[in-house]
């Protein structure tokens, strides 16, 4: 099987062979979507039940210590295990939204390869006791929901597992795709966060056990059912092991989503992109991360302890390069009226609190400030955190706080009504870099638009 | 074993009455926007104002919990 | 008899009668109160003199104090056996026989203030939205309390009365209107609004064509027996009409004329009795001009019955402001003791006649 001919003659892909080539491999290889055949082809079939037991499946998980890649990075086999140990049906969700601008590896993931993520999401039902998977997608993409449609299609044609697979299209807000607002959502309710208790393993979707995982999550689980988790962690560091899936983006020359090791060297990662810059800064994490001088992060390995060090974390894995001529002050404004317009409207801190902090932040960027504006946006950003439903607020306020700090020299300039650094080092140039495009101001959406 | 209490509100069903902070301004204050901040535990002293800033809220977003101190010193809520 | 100010029939009340209708007036203007401090409250209105937990505290306290009010009205409306209304009618709506209608919509009203009230003393035990819900209940309980008095109020006419009952509703009108001013446009406003401008227009017609009118009392439901005499056959061959248990309308025609004597006049009433069989009550009575009115100073009263050949008559033995007495014999049969309130208004007459049998033969 290793040396058979693969869908279009070229050498079929080996997992000893594969180093960091694991999701992507497909599409390195043909460029398109992988339809069921390719996919066994490539990968093998998936391991029958009587093969791997459900608790053998969980105890391989924890030992490849596979974590998730939704961005909260919680240890996927005690999510699994939580959920398995609760009495009934469970629920699988797999979480395909990525409400996050600054990040496209969901979509990359579903579009090359849905079968791994489908077959993930079959063996952790299987894992947890459930009989359905519901597979939450932004409802906007329309392409997207044909593929993966397309892909539940075949592999019910095939007869492959017992468990029902039902694709959602879910609304395009930033907090959608937060775990509870996906079940608040399947539950026939608003995309919006709840107040935690009950916690989705206890009561989720129809009041069952419910496990949520990102889909990139299961797509590793798909291929450590197959290769064992000794496989899995042949790549990685010892730490971080299995490989990752990244987005970069803003000033790089090759910007995209990429599939890494975890661990690797920040400016390794970089490099692979041609994003690398001295003087440049790094917004890293997505909208929620924090911004970083980039020499501050160049020699940290890209994982979530690796970082730990410098305050900084990968969340979903995404990272935006500022290039030297960038303000990082007028992106992060813009990132802060675009989160700001996607407030989920249910509490006071951060529904009057987030548009004023991005308003301030504006003048601040425009170089209009209204009196002491770093004193008041210091004492807001301190009032919000904490105060809301949801980490919505809590994630916004840290970026803008990172932002200050990181460009605290810009900040003041600007107070004073002086240009920055990254003025002076745009010089005449007209063009400015790249930036992520729902990063524009958003107006409020109607209120229908939470269903 | 002295029992503090400790004030919760939610924060997605408060509305901003502002009733809580006009009967505990001991403990309760509003921010900008009129939303409450919490700013510490409640001594038995103040337990019952504080009993009654829960009973008026008209949307039940106060909520009083007690906090055990175990002789060590640590706080187990 | 100086033409009395208006004033419905209340021959032989009891002191619960004006007792029942004093805590229900007091009642729906606390409830008016209670209501408009509920408003309030959802607009978020404060001033520095009266903060939210003042408004908020008064309501609750007023919601009480209504319950009570209502609770010793049921009370006293069931202690007063004039309109035999029972325990069961005080929580069972449309149950009672007098005026059925009327009076269970003021057993609807208490319900819905009981449900209001037990939700509310429950509250931090029950879902907020459930006791959301039922506190809803609030602004239908209010109008229908405020029908039930209209419809069943014995008061109704008073001018008084009709002032305060359209300051009530100007209120709750006026607060209702400022509340749905703070609402942003939409159809939930839209439906408010039209609600609360249809209410009191309903109401208005309705006072206009309900206790405004004559014979509301029959229109609203008032029970047969308070109004007409039982026709039932009396001892053999008896003329006279079988003792009623309360009172019987009658309405006709005043006359006034001069004499007998100089200087005194006569007033003549021929009035026909409401029910069956069909009676004809004649009162005649003397007396001297006094300034507006006449001082009368002696009477007589007759009441023949269709179908009977000897009516029964005597004189007025007692007249009292618009209260008349009067002792009637038929040939040969025992007397009865006729007690009437007669108002005469220009050349109409009405009144309510009660029948006992005089004691011993």
């Amino acid at each position: 099987m290793n040396q058979s001919r693969g869908h279009h003659g070229a050498p079929a892909w080996s997992p000893r062979r594969a180093g960091y080539r694991r999701l992507t491999a497909g599409w390195q290889h043909t460029g398109r979507p992988a339809d069921l055949r390719e996919h066994h082809d490539r990968y093998g079939p998936l391991p029958a039940v009587r093969q791997q037991s459900p608790r053998a499946l969980v105890d391989a998980i924890a030992a490849a210590r596979l974590t998730g890649r939704g961005g909260a990075g919680f240890p996927t086999a005690t999510k699994m295990r939580a959920v398995a140990t609760r009495r009934g049906p469970a629920v699988v969700v797999a979480n395909g939204v990525e409400s996050e601008p600054a990040s496209q590896k969901d979509q990359a993931l579903l579009a090359w390869a849905p079968h791994l993520v489908l077959d993930g999401a079959l063996l952790a039902a299987r894992a947890v006791g459930a009989n359905v998977v519901h597979v939450c997608l932004d409802r906007t993409r329309d392409r997207q929901a044909d593929g993966v449609l397309r892909a539940i299609t075949e592999r019910q044609q095939a007869g492959l597992g017992d468990v029902a697979m039902l694709a959602h299209g879910l609304p395009p807000r930033y907090v959608a795709s937060e775990e509870t607002s996906l079940i608040r959502w399947l539950n026939g309710g608003e995309a919006r966060p709840t107040t935690v208790p009950p916690r989705p393993f206890e009561q989720g979707v129809g009041r069952r056990p419910t496990l949520v995982n990102n889909v990139e999550t299961l797509a590793h689980i798909a291929l450590i059912a197959r290769y064992g988790p000794d496989w899995f962690c042949q790549a990685g560091h010892p730490d971080t092991p299995g490989t990752m899936l990244i987005t970069v983006g803003g000033a790089a020359g090759y910007p995209g989503v990429y599939e890494i090791e975890a661990g690797t060297r920040v400016d390794e990662v970089l490099a692979m992109c041609d994003g690398n810059n001295e003087d440049g800064a790094l917004l890293m994490g997505g909208y929620f991360g924090t911004w970083h001088a980039a020499r501050d992060l160049a020699h940290l390995p890209l994982s979530a302890p690796g970082l730990r060090a410098a305050g900084a974390s990968p969340g979903a894995g995404v990272i935006f390069a500022l290039p030297p001529g960038g303000c990082g002050l007028a992106e992060t404004a813009r990132i802060l009226c675009f989160l700001a317009g996607q407030v989920a409207q249910q509490c006071g801190p951060c529904m009057f609190g987030l548009p004023a902090v991005a308003g301030d932040f504006t003048r601040l960027a425009e170089g209009r400030p209204e009196g002491d504006v770093l004193e008041r946006l210091d004492r807001r950003l301190g009032a919000i955190t904490g105060r809301g439903a949801c980490r919505h607020p809590d994630g916004a306020v840290r970026m803008a706080a990172s932002a200050l700090a990181a460009f605290a020299s810009d900040a003041r300039a600007h107070a004073a009504g002086r240009p920055c650094l990254g003025a002076y080092r745009r010089g005449s140039q007209a063009d400015r870099p790249p930036i992520p495009p729902s990063a524009a101001a958003t107006a409020p959406w109607a209120e229908d638009e939470w269903r | 074993m002295a029992v503090r209490r400790r004030l919760r509100w939610d924060p997605a069903a408060c509305t901003g009455h502002g009733l809580c902070a006009d009967l505990l301004p001991e403990r309760i204050e509003l921010d900008e926007w009129g939303y409450p901040v919490i700013l510490g535990d409640v001594p038995p002293g103040l337990a019952r104002h504080a009993r009654r800033a829960v009973r008026a809220c008209p949307v039940l977003a106060l909520r009083l919990q007690p906090v055990q101190e175990d002789p060590g010193g640590r706080a187990r809520s | 008899m100086t033409p009395a100010a208006l004033s419905a029939a209340s021959t032989g009340a009891s002191p619960f009668w004006y007792a029942t209708r004093a805590f229900g007036v007091v009642a729906l203007v606390l409830l008016t109160a209670t209501v408009i401090l509920g408003i309030a409250g959802t607009a978020r209105f404060a001033t520095p003199g009266l903060p939210r937990v003042v408004t908020a505290g008064l309501h609750r306290n007023l919601s009480l104090l209504v319950l009570a009010l209502v609770a010793l009205h049921v009370l006293t409306t069931i202690a007063d056996g004039y309109a035999r209304i029972g325990l069961a009618s005080a929580v069972v709506p449309f149950d009672s026989a007098y005026r059925g209608l009327w009076l269970g919509l003021g057993t609807v009203a208490f319900d819905m203030l009981l449900a209001v009230a037990l939700t509310s003393l429950l509250r931090d035990r029950l879902p907020y939205r459930t006791w959301r819900g039922v506190h809803w209940l609030a602004y239908a309980c209010w109008p229908i309390a405020l029908w039930h008095s209209l419809g069943t109020g014995t008061d109704s006419k008073l001018p008084w009365l009709l002032a305060l009952d359209a300051l009530c509703v100007a209120s709750v009108a006026g607060a209702v209107g400022w509340r749905l001013s703070l609402t942003a446009p939409g159809p939930g406003r839209a439906a408010a609004v039209t609600g609360s401008v249809l209410l009191p227009l309903a109401t208005g017609i309705f006072v206009y064509a309900g206790p405004l009118q004559p014979h509301w009392a029959e229109r609203a439901g008032t029970p047969a027996a308070l109004l007409h005499t039982a026709a039932s056959p009396g001892p053999a061959g008896g003329a006279i009409p079988a003792t009623v248990p309360g009172p019987v309308a009658f309405a006709g025609r005043a006359r006034k004329t001069a004499g007998p004597g100089d200087d005194s006049v006569t007033v003549t009433v021929n009035a026909r009795v409401s029910g069956s069989p069909a009676r004809e009550l004649t009162i005649v009575l003397h007396g001297t001009p006094d300034g507006a009115g006449i001082e009368m100073a002696s009477g007589s009263v007759r009441l023949a019955t269709a179908g009977h050949t000897a009516p029964a008559r005597g004189p007025v033995t007692v007249l009292r402001g618009h209260r008349l007495t009067a002792i009637l014999h038929s040939q040969g049969r025992s007397q009865q003791e006729a007690d009437l309130t007669l108002l005469v208004t220009g050349r109409s007459a009405t009144g309510r006649l009660t029948l006992r049998p005089r004691g011993g033969a």
